[in-house]
């Protein structure tokens, strides 16, 4: 059989399996598809893990990858494609293809997210290996005009180019008419992506297109349509858990608790393994006044995210912190005890460790430890402070209270009025100030406290916008510089002071400080409130000040 | 559903087996595959016919061994995991031309003429994966009592299902199952042609076929004999 493929020139492969066997098996099959091949041989390297995987991608680029779903220990090969993916290591022009070793383990992977180009099915010879390849490298070219337009962020276009092609009568519609709608839901146009949707279900309701519109209709908090096309998903699909995910957010808005837990429940019955469901449903239980249930959520989250992207100490110490609330707080020290080694090897502030021990001390009646655990967290803290490590402001009012319970009325103060002053129009936040001070009976004081720094805070930001509005830049620009020295965290202060200089921005090009300045404080605002509606404008301006 | 921990604890131990199973299928085909293709190149020493026979015969049995690990996994899922077949909107040519490349070796080797048929702009809505497997393992079976000639096509019938269809110039089917639209595994038994029992195949087929639901319609099979090739024919209905 004379079966070669040229495309395979000059590109660089990666194969992922735990069996070297099956890695060299593959090789061979690739060596002979290039035999006589004009151009350089394709680059071939193996992988037997995840791990060595992402390793291998972080140090050069592949244009195929061949992955076994089955990697051993570890993550598998879905993992392994999310994070390739999520890092930006395979990009929509490459080819990444699963190899399965069964045709029906597809319920959990084809409701993923990040879908793998294709998948091929253990035993494949040459031909079929050939064959798929082929096809893809011709799928790819065909997509090549909106998957080049989506890597250069240019989304708008891609959308259009979508369209263009829908009507050049192609060879995969539906798989166009999804990229259309997932470029649609990425960018906000909901609308749009509606469109698209409707379209695909019009043809054929696939469970994926159902679950995407009723995301879509939930981002337009379009509720009763939401839930009408999640109930349709599961009439037809009663094992598409993603839409328990889903239906459970709908009951979370609509304040209804303890439905949005019992959903999560069943979908957890039929299958325990995703990650993002239990972490909701440990949120959930957590609200739900649910300890055990939210122990159970997270300790199985922990367990899953292992060696994952959605491993984050932040849920080893809400586990933690859940055990302690259901009256285990031996197991939870010993868990921290566990994570103390890893807190050092990242080097990350122990403070958020610390407090969950003093926690636990505190429900053990352990004075001797709580003590030696507040010198620490005290010595943390002031280490902290000194350093620029911002804190979290949630950790620096548990630190307030540990300040409480050890009798140091005047710092825990101190520190509370540092993090209204940073966040005075977070409500939720101010509610959780307002909980330490009525924790040690000090409730008025901390009411008086809080209202004050708001009133403070709110009175100088209408000075500042005032004195700006009358053309006093630099009077107004010097009051937000001074304040922003005491409350640097302060969002709405730092949205003034760059919109004070933006303002300026046609009469201060050029002015290499000034740039530089905005640029600061913008950062700064991405930096603690990521989601923050201002952002656009002012990177808006701010373009038009550096241009 | 239910959520029985022993039941869940066979199907890891299954599935994982079975993983590993077909690693060792898959390398043990692909030497076989090699071997015979080197053998076939060989200028200095002609290898005996029977030799090369031999090694296909190797390789087919290989082949219906990881079919019907394939197809007992399928079975243990559907029936007690309640696996629902996963529908993808598939172009037909292509399909068809999948289906067929892992057996085309052999194909070959026994002298055996495969026509694909598959209108161009067709397309159906199905799991690919189960469906496949019902095309390999009828395929497989028909590669033995066929004389010299397979006939793989797809059509798009008048209530919108999609039929794959399978005709061979074989003798037919037996007697006892002809007719049956939806024959039983208790009818099935003891079906058996020349080179194994096609049994469980046709029963398999069936309850894929039947799987698939849509719109008030469902799946189903059929057997007849007397096709344009003048043997047997199987029919898979997709709605």
């Amino acid at each position: 059989m004379a079966n070669t493929l040229p495309q395979l020139a000059n590109t660089s492969i990666l194969i992922v399996d735990d069996f070297a066997g099956m890695r060299d098996m593959i090789h061979s099959m690739l060596r002979e598809l290039q035999q006589g091949n004009k151009g350089e041989p394709a680059v071939v390297h193996h992988a037997a893990n995840g791990k060595r995987a992402i390793a291998a991608m972080l140090g050069h680029h592949y244009n195929i990858i061949l992955c076994d779903y089955n990697l051993g220990a570890g993550r598998n090969g879905m993992q392994l494609l999310e994070e390739a993916r999520v890092r930006g290591l395979v990009r929509a022009t490459d080819i990444f293809v699963m190899v399965t070793a069964e045709n029906t383990l597809s319920r959990v992977i084809l409701a993923a997210e990040y879908r793998p180009d294709d998948y091929i099915t253990k035993p494949f010879n040459k031909s079929l290996l050939s064959q798929r390849l082929l096809r893809l490298f011709q799928r790819k070219e065909n997509l090549a005009p909106i998957t080049d337009l989506m890597y250069a962020s240019e989304y708008l276009k891609a959308l259009q180019m979508c369209d263009t092609l829908l009507q050049s009568e192609p060879r995969n519609p539906i798989e166009i008419m999804r990229m259309r709608a997932e470029i649609a839901t990425n960018m906000g146009n909901y609308r749009e992506a509606e469109k698209s949707y409707s379209a695909i279900i019009k043809r054929r309701p696939m469970p994926w297109a159902l679950l995407g519109l009723g995301i879509v209709y939930f981002k337009q908090q379009r509720m009763e349509e939401a839930q009408h096309t999640f109930n349709r998903l599961l009439a037809e699909n009663e094992n598409y858990l993603e839409s328990y995910n889903w239906m459970a957010k709908l009951a979370e808005v609509n304040g209804d608790l303890q439905r949005a837990q019992q959903l999560l429940l069943q979908a957890n019955e039929i299958s325990p393994f995703s990650v993002s469901r239990n972490l909701q449903l440990s949120r959930v239980a957590e609200k739900n006044g649910d300890m055990k249930t939210a122990v159970k959520a997270l300790e199985s989250f922990v367990y899953l995210s292992a060696d994952s992207i959605h491993e984050d100490v932040k849920h080893n110490l809400k586990l933690a912190n859940a055990q302690i609330a259901c009256g285990d707080s031996d197991i939870a020290l010993k868990n921290l005890s566990a994570l103390r080694k890893r807190f050092k090897r990242e080097n990350r502030s122990l403070l958020p460790l610390l407090i969950s021990e003093h926690r636990a001390y505190l429900a053990q009646k352990n004075t001797a430890q709580m003590n030696a655990c507040f010198a620490e967290i005290k010595e943390s803290y002031e280490k902290g402070s000194e350093s620029s490590i911002a804190l979290d402001a949630h950790t620096l009012l548990d630190v307030a209270d540990a300040f409480f319970v050890h009798g140091e009325e005047i710092n825990a103060t101190a520190i509370v009025k540092h993090v209204v002053e940073n966040n005075h129009d977070q409500l939720a936040l101010l509610e959780d100030a307002q909980a330490v001070f009525d924790k040690h009976n000090r409730a008025e004081a901390g009411n008086r406290l809080i209202e004050t720094v708001k009133r403070e805070v709110f009175e100088l930001n209408n000075r500042g916008t005032a004195l700006a509005k009358e053309g006093r830049m630099e009077e107004s620009l010097q009051l937000f510089r001074d304040a922003l020295k005491q409350m640097p965290e302060n969002v709405t202060i730092n949205i003034n002071a760059a919109q004070v200089i933006l303002m300026n921005r046609h009469k201060s090009k050029g002015n290499v400080s000034l740039i530089n300045e905005v640029s600061q404080i913008i950062r700064r605002i991405e930096e603690i409130d990521p989601t923050n509606p201002h952002l656009k404008k002012l990177g808006l301006l701010q373009q038009e000040m550096n241009s | 559903m239910t959520t029985d921990s022993s039941r869940d604890h066979f199907g890891a131990i299954l599935s994982s087996s079975i993983h590993d199973t077909k690693s060792s299928i898959a390398i043990v085909l692909l030497s076989l595959e090699r071997m015979i293709i080197d053998l076939r190149n060989q200028q200095v020493v002609q290898t005996p016919a029977t030799t090369l026979a031999q090694l296909g015969t190797i390789n087919y049995q290989a082949q219906r061994i990881n079919d019907h690990l394939m197809q007992l996994l399928a079975l243990y899922r559907i029936e007690k995991e309640g696996f629902k077949p996963q529908i993808q909107e598939i172009y037909m040519s292509e399909f068809l031309e999948d289906c067929t490349t892992m057996i085309a070796p052999l194909a070959e080797m026994r002298g055996i003429t495969l026509t694909l048929e598959a209108p161009a702009g067709l397309y159906g809505y199905f799991d690919p994966h189960l469906v496949s497997m019902v095309a390999h393992s009828m395929l497989s079976g028909a590669i033995i009592y066929c004389q010299s000639h397979l006939r793989l096509s797809v059509h798009a019938e008048q209530n919108g299902m999609i039929a794959i269809r399978l005709e061979d110039d074989g003798k037919g089917f037996p007697a006892a199952i002809l007719g049956k639209r939806q024959p039983s595994l208790e009818e099935l038994e003891g079906v058996s042609f020349t080179g194994g029992n096609l049994g469980l195949a046709i029963y398999f087929a069936r309850l894929v076929a039947e799987l698939h639901l849509n719109q008030g319609l469902q799946g189903g099979i059929a057997l007849a004999n007397q096709s344009s090739l003048g043997g047997g024919i199987f029919t898979i209905y997709l709605p």
